[in-house]
């Protein structure tokens, strides 16, 4: 019985610290809470689309393409050649969503959907045929400025596509006319 | 293996019962099995004996400890902690302590921005985001070896009517996210067309 009240006690505890932390507790920065700092019509931050085209022709790997030891790790080391052929820099303003046209027809979308603390953005893309079905219905990501991440399978002359995607600092000096 | 589990249907059971009689290679088959199957047995009641062993050792250790050991007040531990409710008692208020570790540690403010370990119940391996259904919503977090908070967080993926998977490549320092989505339509089942 004694146990039972100290476990009791403890929980008793572990309630009111719960209860404390959540009532008094600062506003914590969270990183899914909208920066208010954020900016509104000109675009701060942009998108940056490397569009690779993988196959095994025995070329190696394009030097237009900038360091990328992903490459050469599986399971992307089964294609022996990787050529640039396509790189795409779009504006990106929070809820605007942005296009590129990939080689095979296809249409990649990219919307911006908050500016978050910490320089971390969340994104959302999409891979879809126009009048056809979607490819890649969806894909939200939260990622720090200046970090890719990639989206690979797509079948194209004889390899696959594989889109490098970083969201980066956009330069002042960058007009906004390269809207696409 | 299935014969040895009594997985088989019964009629299928039986016909393979008859060819382990007539068959030698397959009796020497389903002898090997049960011999296994003991001796794993043997093992997992051995292995429970030396941990009760170590047990009763450490409670043996407690108990000759003296008079002056803490945990010595009219009650021996052992006897304390083989009382269900108190153990179950302490599991509640361990749990408890567990839930508000994370509470604290989701609100402080010096914490950085929340991972979306936060958010998602966990990573998922790449195995079983290839099976899973298309149109789930995916969620994984990987994790910058190099900072505390992931860099990229891959929260959501709506693979719609095809397989894909994500994982990560490492490369060295940092780890990169990718999303591989097969592009050939997942089998639906056979789809009739108008002839």
């Amino acid at each position: 019985m004694r146990a039972v009240h100290l476990g009791l006690t403890c929980a008793l505890a572990a309630f009111l610290t719960v209860a404390v932390a959540t009532a008094e507790g600062p506003p914590a920065p969270s990183g899914d809470a909208p920066n208010p700092a954020a900016p509104s019509a000109r675009a701060k931050h942009e998108v940056q689309v490397l569009v690779l085209h993988a196959t095994n022709a025995g070329k190696g790997i394009d030097k237009r393409i900038r360091e990328m030891p992903e490459l050469r790790r599986p399971p992307f080391s089964s294609y022996d050649t990787y050529r640039l052929v396509g790189e795409h820099s779009v504006p990106l303003v929070e809820n605007q969503p942005r296009s590129v046209r990939l080689p095979n027809g296809r249409v990649l979308r990219t919307e911006l959907k908050q500016i978050l603390a910490d320089g971390y953005v969340r994104l959302l893309a999409a891979v879809n045929q126009p009048g056809g079905k979607d490819f890649l219905p969806l894909l939200e990501v939260k990622a720090k400025v200046g970090q890719a991440f990639i989206v690979a399978g797509q079948k194209y002359q004889g390899g696959i596509l594989v889109l490098v995607i970083r969201v980066k600092e956009r330069p002042p000096e960058a007009s906004d006319q390269s809207d696409k | 293996m299935q014969l040895y589990d009594s997985e088989l249907a019964p009629e299928k059971e039986l016909l393979l019962r008859r060819r382990v009689q007539t068959d030698a290679e397959w009796r020497g088959v389903f002898e090997g099995l049960r011999q296994a199957g003991d001796w794993v047995r043997l093992v997992a009641l051995q292995r429970a004996d030396a941990a009760d062993g170590i047990a009763d050792r450490v409670m043996q250790a407690l108990d000759e400890g003296g008079a002056g050991a803490p945990v010595e007040r009219g009650r021996s531990a052992r006897s304390w902690l083989r009382s269900p409710a108190a153990a179950g008692a302490m599991l509640a208020s361990a749990a408890l302590a567990a839930a508000v570790a994370l509470v604290v540690r989701s609100t402080d403010p010096q914490g950085g921005p929340p991972g979306p370990a936060a958010r998602s119940a966990a990573a998922v391996a790449p195995s079983s985001r290839s099976e899973a259904p298309a149109s789930a919503r995916a969620e994984a977090a990987f994790a910058d070896p190099l900072e505390s908070a992931p860099a990229v967080a891959i929260e959501a993926v709506d693979f719609g009517a095809r397989h894909g998977t994500i994982f990560m490549v490492g490369t060295g320092a940092t780890s990169t996210p990718v999303v591989w989505v097969m592009d050939e339509p997942a089998s639906s089942g056979g789809r009739m067309e108008p002839l």
